[in-house]
């Protein structure tokens, strides 16, 4: 009865402390829920629209004559297999659509009343699609992301006999390959139009240039207890299913791919939410261990009557685990209208709307972690309570608590605010530290994610990290020898030197009877080994330490790699960063590549040598002037194109967004923690300030020395963020980000990087602790009389 | 024919209470003069510390004026209060009130860097006088917590005449001394006073009220009497006590 009555009297008399503690705990419990059920209602959409489509388990697509009957019958009768579908298909060159292109794999299939549709505010699946008139087409939401487009617009779709204008009738709901995050796309055009396109395909079709194609959908028997991936490798090891495909696709893998986006970037918001969790557990151990200082008198006097420190620990636990779970509570109540407004959000990526979704057990576990944390953290700073004496805080002394003077910085009369508040500083450096903590946290992981839209920005710090970036990508019309290579290479040189050159193929192939991404390099020398070396002999492979784990080999092992038909064995000799099907990717040489048949025409890139930081419209006219040139010279051979972006809009758009989230929950988070340690350290020093007020100090003054002492915590709070994250955010963001095959970040080290961070919490440190310090007019000189 | 130094004129504090007013000071006219000692006394509770604060400016005046250099310092803005507090005006409270984490040389120093017509050097030679004076300058490196509360009320005189203030205003600055400490304060202002400090000090010691050459007595928020000494002497300090005791008294004190 007696803690309650004093946590009612504390709750009352502290109301602008708890409520600062209830603030930072609803932004926690709502970020939390927010952000895991936001990722668990998209996950939860993609699952039910693979129920809704029926979608199979493995999916191949083949050239027709590469799909042979006996493969058909074979997979048809094994018992592990339900049942088989076959498509034909038109594999279409590339698709041009508001001035961008599409060049992966894209079939265009004759109109199938089975299709399903999204409406285009991209929230409801309709069934039966209306029959495509001649003209029309359906393309996948993932399509209209990439290249910007919308219902209504048109569309072109090259193929080897002509090019063929569409208008976009509807937006595809196609699961399996929807997202914008797919490399494959399936379009559905009109039966008329497909008939007509069909047969000048088949007419313009040569031994070596085929474009009907063929996709087999198998779904799974009941009794098959294998995974999606185990089955088609077990069915390739005895069809060679995927060894005659163009690409395979398993449903599993489809999920994965299609959640990757949204996985990553609940990943990135989660961590940054567990780190403001930490945050407000330093909060309040800094918020009760000033409060046992401030407050020594009391708590000596309820010493005296006989308040031992389990008494103390529950009156403390009990304050702040109130403030808490009202926190918690309003936290979880606010965010059911941001899941209804934002669960939607990632559908222009995964194609596929939403069902929301709360992972209560999930949120449970957080908040929880976030209650027992603070009230283990509480525990243990309730121990100064054991140092109090009775008898010395009865009688005023406040000397061991007060401040712990060491270091005196001089006083100046030219800089005396200033030197002032450094004085302040370093004789209550204990004071200051839970405030270095939060700003250290604040800045590491605003730098950390700058540095991650640094990176993906940067040519260099995606060719570290073994990504081929160019200026120039030449294309070949035919096989091309090396002296062609040499005419080109000779004809950019005459505007530019070039920095690298290189050339490259990628496909997939057989690795060890799995279909595997496989970069085929002239020279693999030109990515950076991670460990081992690159392959030098035509018996080599490097593979990326995501498969070396998967498949539990090891640098030295034997692996056998098959194309088509042919198979030969080869060394693992090193591995390699390579984020190609999310980091399920390994390299060989186009000498080893050949040994089994691979007769790919190679890809040239070209990376000029102008300084990046000068990358204007002067360099892209260049390039694209190069561009043009090596057109007219070469066009019968080549065609040559500048190089895009480096990252594509949708992603770049997210990391600024996840950028702006961070930022901006840092510097509400950096109002929050000046406003509840600025309250405690004008608690602990309002006679200060009434001396300082009564010797001539005007409240201008006085507030800028507050402002001063918080920004120098927040400049040193930051530089050692800063250099913490130069250190450690390489590491952290290849945890984060090794779902999407980076497994070796590398970051681009920018000044502005590290600057804007750590100018943002120092200047917010500096302005808010300003702004809260205003009650210091307030402060009566009166005050320090002694009735 | 003295010089005035600050007046007050029917200057009243009320404070608020349960819906109603409390006066404490009521419609009081005063004359302060210069170099004069003057002591304000009176019953606990009377308002004699309320007096003081609303002459010094550290605290506002419900109502009323108080004239200094013929400014009202009852509509003084805060950063005129501030600059008068560092040109004008010093102050000694009865708990010392030293800036804890600053050594007694800076909690001296800095009063008088505030003020602008001294440069750095003279402030630190002042300050430096000043705690000789003060007789603690060999501990002028010593935070407030290292010495003893004499020593700090010492200091505190030192940085209340730091900035040469026309009024030194004393609120009781012997409250939490020792009898030895009391007298060594009391030394410091009277040399101070003997030197033209003008000195306006509330007290209810008895020996220290034998240091001026004026007393009022407040009573019921008003004053209620006046006695007029000669300068304090040493010699003389018997005789004035039996007066001051007698006009005591009188006053039903």
């Amino acid at each position: 009865m007696e803690i309650l009555t004093l946590i009612k009297a504390n709750v009352r008399h502290k109301k602008g402390l708890f409520i600062s503690v209830i603030l930072l705990t609803m932004i926690i419990a709502m970020s939390v829920t927010t952000v895991l059920s936001i990722q668990k209602s998209a996950l939860a959409g993609v699952s039910y629209a693979h129920e809704l489509c029926g979608s199979p388990d493995v999916m191949a697509m083949y050239m027709s004559h590469n799909l042979t009957d006996d493969i058909i019958d074979k997979v048809k009768n094994d018992s592990r297999v339900d049942s088989v579908k076959v498509t034909e298909g038109i594999i279409i060159d590339r698709a041009i659509m508001n001035g961008s292109e599409y060049s992966n794999i894209v079939f265009v299939f004759g109109d199938d009343e089975n299709n399903r549709l999204l409406n285009e505010d991209l929230n409801e699946i309709s069934a039966n699609a209306p029959k495509l008139k001649k003209g029309e087409i359906y393309v996948p939401q993932g399509l209209l992301t990439d290249m910007n487009g919308k219902v209504g617009d048109k569309i072109v779709i090259e193929t080897i006999a002509d090019d063929y204008q569409f208008t976009v009738a509807g937006i595809l709901f196609d699961p399996m390959c929807g997202s914008a995050l797919m490399g494959w796309k399936n379009f559905y055009i009109s039966n008329e139009d497909y008939s007509e396109i069909r047969l000048e395909i088949l007419k313009a079709e040569t031994e070596n240039n085929h474009a009907i194609g063929n996709i087999l959908e198998i779904k799974k028997a009941d009794n098959c207890n294998l995974s999606d991936i185990q089955l088609r490798r077990q069915l390739n090891l005895d069809y060679g299913i995927t060894d005659m495909a163009i690409g395979s696709l398993t449903k599993d893998m489809s999920v994965h791919y299609t959640t990757l986006f949204v996985e990553v970037v609940s990943s990135v918001l989660l961590v940054f939410v567990i780190v403001l969790l930490a945050i407000v557990v330093i909060v309040t151990v800094h918020s009760i261990s000033v409060e046992i200082e401030t407050e020594y008198v009391t708590f000596g006097v309820l010493k005296a009557q006989g308040f031992g420190y389990s008494k103390i620990c529950l009156l403390f636990l009990g304050e702040y685990l109130f403030a808490e779970m009202v926190g918690a509570a309003l936290g979880i109540a606010l965010s059911i209208p941001i899941i209804g407004l934002l669960s939607n959000i990632f559908v222009t990526i995964t194609s596929i709307p939403s069902v929301v979704s709360i992972p209560a057990d999930m949120i449970t576990v957080i908040i929880l972690a976030l209650f027992i944390l603070s009230a283990v953290s509480t525990l243990f700073i309730t121990a100064k309570f054991n140092k109090i004496s009775p008898v010395r805080a009865i009688s005023g002394a406040k000397k061991e608590i007060y401040f712990d003077s060491r270091i005196k910085a001089p006083i100046s009369k030219g800089l005396l605010s200033p030197s002032l508040a450094l004085r302040q500083f370093t004789s209550a450096k204990r004071r200051y530290i839970g405030t270095l903590v939060i700003v250290m946290i604040l800045v590491f992981f605003m730098t950390t994610v700058a540095l991650l839209a640094d990176a993906l920005n940067s040519k260099s710090a995606l060719e570290a990290m073994g990504t081929m970036v160019e200026d120039i990508i030449v294309y070949p019309k035919e096989e091309l020898s090396d002296d062609d290579y040499k005419r080109i290479e000779k004809e950019i040189e005459t505007f530019s030197p070039i920095k690298k050159a290189y050339y490259t193929r990628n496909s997939y192939f057989s690795f060890n009877g799995e279909e595997m991404y496989c970069a085929v390099y002239k020279d693999p020398s030109m990515l950076p080994a991670i460990k081992g070396r690159t392959p030098v002999y035509d018996n080599e492979i490097a593979v990326s330490p995501i498969l070396l784990d998967e498949f539990n080999i090891k640098i030295g092992d034997e692996i056998t790699v098959g194309w088509k038909n042919k198979k030969d064995k080869y060394i693992i000799v090193g591995t390699v960063q390579l984020i190609n099907d999310a980091g399920r990717c390994f390299l060989m040489s186009h000498d080893a590549a050949e040994k089994i048949g691979f007769d790919l025409w190679l890809l040239g890139g070209y990376l000029l040598d102008m300084k990046e930081d000068e990358e204007n419209n002067d360099n892209s006219t260049l390039i694209q002037y190069i561009a043009d040139r090596l057109n007219e010279k070469f066009g019968s051979i080549i065609e040559a194109k500048p190089s895009s972006n480096l990252i594509d809009d949708t992603t770049d758009t997210a990391i600024k967004a996840i950028q702006a989230i961070i930022y901006s929950f840092s510097v509400i988070f950096s109002l929050i923690v000046v406003i509840m340690v600025c309250s405690k350290a004008f608690v602990q020093e309002r006679t200060d300030i009434g001396i300082y007020k009564a010797v001539g100090f005007g409240s201008q003054n006085l507030r800028l020395q507050f402002a001063v002492r918080f920004f120098i915590v927040s400049v040193m709070g930051s530089v050692i963020g800063g250099f913490l994250s130069y250190f450690l955010s390489g590491n952290v963001l290849t945890v984060l980000l090794r779902s999407i095959g980076v497994t070796n970040f590398k970051t681009n080290v920018d000044f502005s990087s590290f600057a804007i961070p750590i100018l943002i919490i120092s200047a917010s440190f500096a302005l808010f602790s300003y702004f809260v310090s205003g009650k210091v007019k307030n402060v009566k000189i009166r005050e320090l009389v002694t009735e | 024919m003295k010089n005035t130094v600050l007046s007050a004129r029917k200057l009243c504090k009320s404070f608020a209470h349960n819906g109603g007013q409390i006066h404490i000071l009521s419609h009081i006219d005063l004359d302060l003069y210069e170099n004069d000692f003057t002591v304000i006394m009176g019953a606990s509770g009377s308002g004699k510390s309320t007096l003081l604060y609303a002459l010094s400016g550290m605290d506002k005046a419900t109502s009323g004026e108080v004239i200094y250099g013929e400014k009202d310092i009852v509509k003084m803005k805060e950063k005129e209060l501030a600059k008068l507090r560092y040109t004008d005006f010093g102050f000694i409270f009865q708990q010392m009130h030293l800036v804890s984490n600053l050594t007694l040389f800076e909690n001296v120093a800095v009063s008088g860097y505030l003020n602008k017509s001294r440069s750095a050097a003279e402030v630190r030679q002042r300050a430096d006088k000043l705690l000789e004076q003060m007789s603690v300058s060999h501990i002028k490196n010593h935070l407030p917590t290292q010495v003893s509360g004499g020593e700090q009320q010492r200091c505190a005189v030192a940085r209340a005449v730091i900035n040469s203030p026309k009024v030194l205003f004393a609120d009781e600055p012997t409250g939490a001394l020792n009898r030895k400490n009391t007298s060594e304060v009391l030394n410091l202002l009277t040399e101070l006073n003997s030197e033209g400090q003008s000195v306006l000090m509330v007290t209810h010691d008895m020996r220290a009220a034998l240091r001026a050459n004026r007393i009022l007595y407040i009573g019921d928020g008003k004053i209620i009497g006046e006695l007029t000494l000669p300068p304090y002497s040493s010699q003389d300090e018997k005789s004035r006590e039996t007066q001051v005791n007698a006009w005591l008294t009188s006053l039903e004190w």
